[in-house]
């Protein structure tokens, strides 16, 4: 190997672990065609184009699912990237954390239902949490409960809760569907791993999955992991430093 | 069984989030103009919005759109953020800075991962971002909503 292809090389690679501009460049380039496709795949899906038969709406079915699957692919890239090589640093501020529940059990509503599956959230009450990065615990939890649901066959009762514990607060989420092997549970959160149950069955997404979880919340200091007993529902569990993060006081009315 | 969404505790004290959106739109033939630099996705989404009933001038680049947005005076901006000549940013500092010119609503199309660029545009006051690969369907919703003042 020529010393120029090595440099290129080498510097290649520390552009793309040190400076997200050229990971976002990267990540827009591949956007472009992506956006493309699923923005006439809908046309045609639309019949704006004219009618069409039931064997080709199957057909653009699978194009737009594919294209789908693709555009999540580069978003999970990006956020594992990004994340892992913590180039941009988490945007924290306070909030509260049962809140924050509810938008993520808002946001999943209509699929949860859609599903027949039931969602509750079980919480002591609001939890202010002083210092986290909204969009990067909203978006790791979103990841798992739509990972839960994917393998949902309706009916089962999935469950969020949220809790305190010492200097760590708790996010738990059980998972009703096909329990994982032993070996899944322990790699459900390394890069681009495939649990036995995605690859035999129709519902995988693509993308790098739960994996994103683990950038995410390792980048706010916390940690991922799932366990399970013998054909036991998983639980998964996101543990964040509570960094002081308190029950809030409300006053009441009532008598003293 | 009955799908339901339940919270323990508290109870229903936290705002729903989602708003259902009106089944049937009523309003004039109103000009957008869109400003996206990809001639393939442009002609798309061009399509999608006429077949919604609205006028759709199109410009490659930040200083045609300008010109466009001077001759049409349009309803709406559809403004991607990478465009040539002049990127968006530079385009949204020139009509909110520009004493004289009328404001108008701007949906932000963008295929950026940069946050910086982003909130950047949130600061311009454009009405909406929508990231790429976006839904051609909800970019008209965006657009209608932009137009109704929504």
């Amino acid at each position: 190997m020529s010393a120029t292809t090595t440099m290129e090389r080498a510097t290649l690679r520390d552009s793309l672990c040190n400076d997200s501009a050229t990971l976002d460049r990267i990540c827009h380039e591949l956007r472009r065609p992506v956006a493309v496709i699923s923005a006439y795949a809908e046309i045609l899906a639309d019949e704006l184009a004219g009618p069409l038969n039931a064997e080709q709406k199957a057909q653009i079915a699978i194009m737009r699912r594919s294209a789908a699957r693709l555009g999540r692919s580069i978003e999970d890239l990006f956020l594992v990237f990004d994340g892992a090589a913590a180039v941009r640093p988490p945007k924290l501020e306070e909030k509260d954390l049962e809140q924050l529940c509810y938008e993520v059990a808002t946001t999943l509503e209509d699929a949860f239902v859609q599903r027949n599956v039931k969602l509750t959230l079980l919480t002591k009450g609001p939890l202010r949490h002083p210092a986290v990065d909204v969009q990067r615990l909203n978006v790791a939890l979103v990841r798992i409960l739509e990972n839960v649901l994917a393998f949902a066959s309706g009916g089962e009762d999935v469950v969020l809760e949220l809790r305190r514990h010492g200097e760590r607060v708790f996010f738990e989420i059980t998972d009703p569907g096909p329990c994982l092997t032993k070996e899944d549970v322990e790699r459900v959160f390394d890069f681009l791993y495939r649990p036995e149950r995605n690859r035999i069955s129709a519902c995988d997404k693509g993308g790098a999955d739960l994996s994103v979880c683990r950038v995410l919340i390792e980048s706010l200091g916390g940690r991922v992991r799932a366990h399970n007993r013998a054909g036991a529902a998983t639980t998964y569990v996101l543990e964040l430093p509570s960094n002081g993060a308190e029950k809030r006081v409300t006053q009441t009315t009532g008598e003293p | 069984m009955k799908p339901t969404l339940t919270i323990d505790e508290p109870t229903a004290t936290l705002p729903r989030l989602d708003q259902k959106r009106p089944a049937v739109r009523f309003r004039h033939l109103e000009t957008v103009l869109l400003i996206e630099d990809d001639h393939e996705l442009s002609r798309a989404l061009t399509l999608r919005l006429q077949r919604a009933g609205l006028v759709v001038s199109r410009a490659y680049d930040g200083p045609t759109g300008l010109e466009k947005f001077r001759m049409l005076e349009p309803k709406v901006i559809i403004l991607d953020l990478g465009l040539p000549r002049m990127d968006g940013g530079k385009f949204l500092h020139f009509l909110r800075m520009t004493p004289g010119i009328v404001q108008v609503p701007i949906i932000v199309i963008t295929g950026s991962s940069n946050a910086a660029l982003v909130h950047k545009a949130e600061n311009w006051g454009v009405t909406k971002i929508l990231r790429k690969p976006l839904s051609p369907r909800a970019l008209v919703d965006a657009t209608l909503d932009a137009i109704e003042g929504v």
